[in-house]
């Protein structure tokens, strides 16, 4: 395509056109030229025809004039006359009626003789051979016969002559000879109107025919007809020197006809050689006019040209351009590769000591900031050199990589991990709010080793040995902290490996107890080891027990007794709250069931807020408590502190709204020790109130704290709220609550919490005799 | 002159009653030709178209009577009449079968006698005429009409001269018996358009021949005869009508007036006698002047 593009190239194209237009006009001239000369041979013809028409109409003309005039020689009146001339008649007696005859004759002739109403003959004249006129048509007209004697007019049977006579135009007379008896007696002179003549041969003429005919002769011309020159006499010859000519013989005549005529090309314009010249130069205009074409066209190829370089250029710019950036992309691609690479692990991806160390130092700017702890821990992979060396380096990149997954999996985004080299990691962890925390959190990455490594089908058991360092306690700067921390984890090498070790040598036991009492309360709530103790409540006015609080105790063979307060925490950090809290809900309600029939108390349950975080299932705890201990409702009382509500949602209010509805008790523990909002007295819907321990202990001796609980209580009983006081360690608590018209109270005083065992001899005695 | 007392008159008066005229006609020259041959009829002269125009101007029917030169007058009159060695001899009576006699007829004193004409409507005359071949030579005309006759008649002596009685050719009208020529008169009926190829077939080296004739006959036999010269004077052609139709000739002199005025009269002498006209161009000129 391209190739016939470029055969065929505009200008290539244009020179064909001019080509072909050039050949087109020289067909058109040659087939002009050609029809011209035709149209000038077929003039030629025609009027040779034309002529020839004449002539012969001519001979005809005069062989029929000639007959005509043979006929009337031998006419019978002009033999009659002869004859009677030749018998000696004269002409009074006969001879005169043959005269008169004849005359008639003659005349009829003249008469009778008509081409296109145009008489043929204009005089006849009968000339005795001695020159007297024997009978003239024209009367009263002298004629001058002496010519009639010329020999050889006598010779001739028939004589065709013009005669010019002064002042009138020449004209045809023929002379017939008239015979009688074989002689020569008479001439019979004929003049013929030229008019028939000049008729006759204009019979094709007209003012346009543009021709001129004479009627040639020695005696002298007969003019015909003459539409042809304008000019007077003497330039005629120049004027007539175009037209085509032609001379012929009139047979049987002296007469030649002379004719022109105007060419065809010079009649017309379309035939004229102007025409010709104008179409000739016509071509002119139009080979500039190709030729400026052809400029045209070269100018537009270069500009197109030109065009088609810049477009080329400009694309070659704009892919040069693009490579550039795409250059400019990849070196910054590869800028950041080899930042990422010079601050990264290749193998784990994980941030290199150095980045690491980096990101440490932001940390602590942070934590310094925002006064919160920050926790460095160094991971060392125990065995790993071993493994390297028995199994081949691929296997320990295998792990290597496994480790990094599960730690990643296991930290938080604001966390750090790092991998210092070899099979050390450094996880830095922030924003820590309390050591607890840690030792949590330390626990956490310990266990992400428990389960093995698959490595070809292969189980490697990774051990790690972690040392920890916290801001600000170990140190305030980076080179501290991971000395603190490097420090720690040698220690926990030192102690045997798969082991842990802060730094602070307390948080490290705290940690490990934190770990080991983990394990052992899942044990122990699996092997059904939890108690419930119930903590009987008394009613201050009637010294009765109405009620009993269900605490959860717990010995542990190993441990001994551990504090609610160390693994009610415990529970609620690793989950384990909701199975506890099912367990003391079942406890509770059955027992408090069973004890209805010694005395109709109540039961009182607490609950943690973490539990409240599915209030459905806890509903369904309850519920399922409820109805398989038979326990009526409004004998429960669910105990929650202040922290649920100052982080409640809707749900939860839901939840206790539904609650209380089917009948249970609702009490607010440990009120006025935390975050709480008088409001949420208002809020939710409390039955009762329990005073803290806290605010008891001191009543003696404090008037503010006397004052205080005088404060809830009366605040309490405008709430209409029953208040529950917790603490009461004599019978002064006793006494001045019971006059403070407290309603409730639980303490020492009263009994520690016992199992259920003893809290039903309790009962027993109680309802028989707790009046002191 | 013995008129037939049988004879009934008739006049104008009973030919309009009767509704029709009749023309009695001779064939002769141009005044009446008559051909008749099985069932071909052919009627024309000079004479016909004039008696024709005549019943016309009349409002009566045309009837021509064909006749020869000895009865012609027997049909008209009722009786036969012949003129015969210078005397009318009476014939028998016969009767009446015309009205008319016009047939270029000379008017001839005898001939008056018998019955009247008309007014003269063309000029007449005698010639004689020789074959071209007889040493007679035509006389060089003198102005007198009389010394013509005579060198003609002084020509004729001794030769054969044919004639025919009864009609304007008879000899003795002009006294040619007296010149010495031997006349010959016709052993059989000739009709005078016979005169001539009688002297064609040598019956006679001349013969009598009347101007109308004569033309004719140059122009029939062109170089073969020639006019030697007059024999008579001028005479004059008529109608020839009943003595006892007055009314009727009347009648035809005023419409040959008419006709004569209004020029259908020239008209008619100049289609049968072209050259006559000319030849008599005077009297014909002085009939135009009639008015």
């Amino acid at each position: 395509m391209k190739k016939l593009k470029r055969k065929l190239s505009s200008s290539r194209l244009i020179i064909i056109a001019a080509v072909l237009l050039a050949a087109y006009l020289v067909s058109i001239l040659a087939v002009t030229n050609v029809g011209q000369t035709r149209l000038k041979e077929s003039q030629q013809r025609e009027l040779n025809l034309k002529v020839q028409s004449y002539t012969s109409m001519l001979e005809y003309f005069f062989n029929v004039t000639n007959d005509e005039l043979t006929n009337l020689s031998s006419d019978k009146s002009m033999l009659t006359y002869f004859a009677n001339l030749a018998s000696g008649m004269s002409m009074q007696y006969g001879l005169g009626a043959s005269l008169f005859n004849l005359n008639r004759e003659l005349n009829r002739l003249i008469y009778n003789t008509e081409i296109n109403q145009q008489s043929v003959y204009q005089r006849l004249v009968l000339v005795g051979y001695d020159g007297t006129v024997i009978a003239d048509t024209a009367k009263n007209q002298g004629t001058r016969f002496d010519r009639v004697n010329m020999p050889h007019i006598r010779e001739q049977s028939l004589t065709i002559r013009v005669v010019k006579e002064d002042d009138k135009y020449p004209y045809i007379q023929l002379v017939k000879r008239v015979g009688y008896a074989g002689k020569p007696v008479a001439f019979l002179v004929a003049d013929l109107n030229r008019e028939v003549i000049v008729s006759q041969l204009t019979a094709q003429e007209h003012v346009d025919s543009r021709s001129r005919m004479d009627l040639i002769t020695a005696d002298g011309d007969i003019f015909i007809w003459d539409s042809l020159t304008t000019e007077p006499q003497s330039d005629e010859k120049n004027e007539l020197a175009n037209n085509i000519f032609f001379e012929m013989e009139i047979e049987n005549t002296p007469f030649k006809l002379r004719s022109w005529f105007e060419p065809v090309n010079e009649k017309d314009i379309f035939t004229s050689g102007w025409f010709i010249a104008g179409l000739s130069f016509l071509a002119v205009p139009v080979v500039f006019g190709l030729f400026y074409t052809f400029m045209i066209n070269n100018a537009n190829v270069i500009l197109r040209t030109k065009f088609e370089e810049s477009h080329k250029q400009r694309r070659i710019l704009s892919t040069q351009n693009q490579l550039l950036i795409e250059e400019v992309e990849k070196r910054k691609a590869s800028e950041q590769e080899l930042a990422y690479q010079a601050s990264h692990d290749a193998l784990t991806g994980l941030p290199n000591r150095n980045c690491g160390n980096d990101r440490l130092e932001q940390e602590l700017v942070r934590a310094k900031r925002s006064n919160t702890n920050v926790l460095i821990m160094f991971i060392d992979l125990d065995n790993f050199k071993q493994i390297n060396d028995t199994l081949g380096h691929s296997a320990g990149d295998q792990v290597l990589m496994q480790s990094t997954a599960r730690l990643l999996d296991s930290i938080r985004d604001t966390d750090v991990l790092a991998r210092l080299g070899g099979d050390e990691f450094l996880l830095v962890i922030p924003e820590l709010n309390n050591l607890d925390s840690a030792t949590y959190l330390a626990a956490r990455v310990l266990s992400l080793f428990d389960d093995p490594f698959i490595w070809k089908n292969q189980e490697l058991f990774i051990s790690t040995s972690i040392g920890m360092s916290v801001y600000p306690q170990d140190g305030n700067n980076v080179q501290q902290l991971l000395a603190s921390a490097d420090t720690a984890m040698y220690r926990a090498k030192q102690d045997g490996r798969n082991a842990f070790s802060f730094y602070n040598a307390a948080m490290s036991a705290d940690l490990q107890r934190t770990l080991d009492l983990d394990g052992r309360l899942r044990q122990a709530l699996a092997r059904d080891e939890l108690e419930i103790y119930y903590q009987p409540i008394i009613e201050l006015a009637s010294n009765q027990i109405i009620g009993a609080e269900a605490l959860m105790r717990w010995h542990d063979t190993e441990f001994g007794f551990i504090s609610p307060d160390e693994f009610i925490p415990l529970a609620e950090k690793n989950g384990l709250i909701h199975l506890l809290g099912e367990f003391a809900i079942n406890k509770a309600c059955m027992q408090a069931a069973e004890w209805q029939k010694i005395r109709p108390l109540h039961i009182a349950i607490n609950f943690s807020s973490v539990q409240f975080r599915h209030c459905d299932k806890l509903f369904e705890q309850i519920n399922a408590g409820l109805m398989q201990s038979g326990l009526p409702a409004h004998k429960l009382d669910i105990e929650i502190t202040e922290s649920l509500l100052f982080n409640h949602n809707d749900e939860v209010v839901s939840l206790l709204n539904k609650l209380q509805a089917m009948g249970m008790q609702l009490s607010i523990d440990d009120f006025g020790t935390g975050y709480s909002a008088l409001s949420y007295l208002q809020k939710f819907p409390f039955d009762k109130l329990k005073i803290d321990r806290a605010f008891l202990q001191n009543m003696h001796e404090s008037d503010s704290d006397r004052e205080l609980v005088n404060a809830i209580i009366a605040m309490a009983k405008a709430l209409n709220l029953k208040v529950v006081a917790e603490g009461i360690e004599d019978q002064w608590h006793a006494d001045y609550l019971r006059s403070m018209h407290c309603e409730y109270g639980q303490g020492y005083f009263y009994s520690k919490p016992v199992p259920a065992k003893e809290f039903e001899a309790l009962l027993h005695q109680y309802k028989e005799d707790w009046c002191r | 002159m013995i008129f037939s007392q049988g004879v009934l008159a008739i006049d104008l008066q009973d030919i309009k009653k009767q509704g029709v005229l009749r023309h009695i006609g001779v064939p002769y020259a141009n005044f009446v030709s008559y051909i008749k041959k099985d069932d071909f009829e052919l009627l024309s002269g000079l004479d016909v178209e004039l008696v024709k125009g005549f019943a016309e101007s009349l409002g009566v029917e045309y009837q021509y009577v064909p006749a020869k030169w000895n009865n012609a007058i027997g049909k008209l009159t009722g009786q036969h009449a012949q003129f015969k060695n210078n005397q009318t001899i009476f014939g028998d009576e016969c009767a009446v079968e015309g009205d008319i006699i016009a047939n270029g007829v000379t008017i001839l004193d005898w001939r008056t006698e018998l019955a009247d004409f008309s007014n003269d409507y063309f000029p007449s005359a005698v010639w004689l005429v020789a074959r071209a071949d007889s040493d007679l030579q035509p006389i060089n005309p003198t102005n007198s009409i009389d010394k013509d006759i005579k060198k003609v008649k002084q020509l004729i002596n001794g030769r054969d001269v044919l004639a025919m009685e009864h009609s304007c050719l008879d000899p003795n009208l002009y006294n040619l018996y007296s010149t010495g020529a031997n006349i010959i008169l016709p052993a059989i009926e000739r009709r005078l358009n016979e005169m001539v190829p009688a002297i064609l077939n040598k019956d006679a080296e001349s013969t009598l021949l009347d101007v109308a004739d004569t033309l004719i006959a140059l122009e029939k036999w062109p170089g073969e005869i020639k006019v030697i010269g007059p024999v008579s004077q001028e005479q004059r052609m008529g109608a020839v009508f009943r003595k006892n139709s007055p009314a009727l000739r009347k009648a035809f002199n005023q419409y040959l007036d008419d006709i004569k005025k209004d020029g259908t009269y020239l008209q008619l002498v100049e289609k049968h006698y072209p050259s006559v006209s000319y030849f008599y161009g005077d009297y014909f000129n002085n009939n135009h002047k009639l008015v």
